[in-house]
């Protein structure tokens, strides 16, 4: 069988986003990582504990922020419910062998893609994307928010270099793609 | 525009990233085989129309994705407090709202 080319959800608006580079605005689509949805309990210690043995770093359990690395981050999304985002697909089983009792490892990396923000506009972008306030002062290195962006959902992440990452659904991406390519055209 | 506060992702957010979910605290029946058609009725459709401070749920669907309660003024709009699923609301201010 001959090799299966694998495309990201929206390969076909790489050159698009290219174009805009050099401004104060540079978007790209990341390389395709797992994206895990991990169900459970987080005040069992033995679920954190697993977790954290599984992944090298503990789950976050402060709400809207994230912990982990470039390769491998856990973002959360509720009291009970994490992203798990990584390059290594052996994570999957890993945890799965791991973890004990009432849990839940859910593969949903078809489901989603992210999207890079970078360049001084990039504040600009959000703030008239969506309603959430991401002014610096709250909005800082290390959170993450589930909000609206463009009226569809998005999961938005402030980086270490204080750069953006959304993490949106894959059947949303070309209408948030589009929306990009607009709003950062003044910038560009 | 109400600006709600989710007890989960404990932040206040705008209107648009909840939806609302109706009254809150409305235990379903044990039993529901020995309910009459009419308390059945009752308990499916027939909900309070308070002018007034009412309990009711809301879920941040834009969010954490969580249902939470809300006790809010029918009439002003005024959000007394909100608090998770499960939780007993606090007693209501004595008085109108503001």
């Amino acid at each position: 069988m001959s090799n299966i080319l694998v495309e990201t959800p929206l390969h076909h608006m790489a050159d698009a986003f290219m174009t805009l580079s050099g401004g104060g605005i540079n978007i790209h689509e990341a390389d395709m990582v797992s994206h895990l949805n991990l169900r459970g309990c987080a005040s069992d210690s033995s679920f954190m504990k697993a977790a954290q043995k599984t992944l090298g770093f503990a789950l976050p359990v402060v709400p809207n922020s994230f912990s982990g690395h470039d390769e491998s981050a856990a973002y959360w999304l509720g009291p009970d419910e994490w992203l798990i985002t990584t390059n290594d697909i052996a994570v999957e089983d890993a945890l799965r062998v791991a973890l004990k009792g009432h849990f839940a490892v859910t593969n949903i990396t078809g489901g989603q893609t992210i999207i890079s923000l970078r360049g001084g506009a990039s504040l600009e972008i959000l703030q008239k994307s969506s309603i959430y306030d991401f002014h610096p002062s709250k909005f800082k290195v290390g959170n993450c928010v589930q909000t609206t962006f463009a009226k569809a959902g998005a999961l938005v992440v402030k980086k270490a270099d204080g750069s953006f990452n959304l993490i949106i659904r894959r059947s949303f991406a070309d209408y948030i793609g589009r929306w990009l390519l607009d709003a950062a055209r003044e910038y560009s | 525009m109400l600006k709600i506060h989710c007890p989960y992702c404990d932040e206040q957010r705008e209107e648009e990233e909840f939806s609302y979910s109706g009254e809150a605290h409305i235990s379903r029946p044990l039993d529901p085989g020995a309910l009459s058609d009419a308390d059945w009725a009752d308990y499916l459709f027939f909900r309070k129309n308070t002018r007034g401070w009412h309990h009711e749920m809301w879920q941040h669907s834009a969010g954490c994705r969580r249902y939470f309660n809300v006790t809010r003024h029918t009439v002003t709009y005024e959000i007394f407090e909100s608090y998770p699923m499960g939780t007993t609301p606090k007693a209501l201010p004595k008085g109108d709202a503001r």
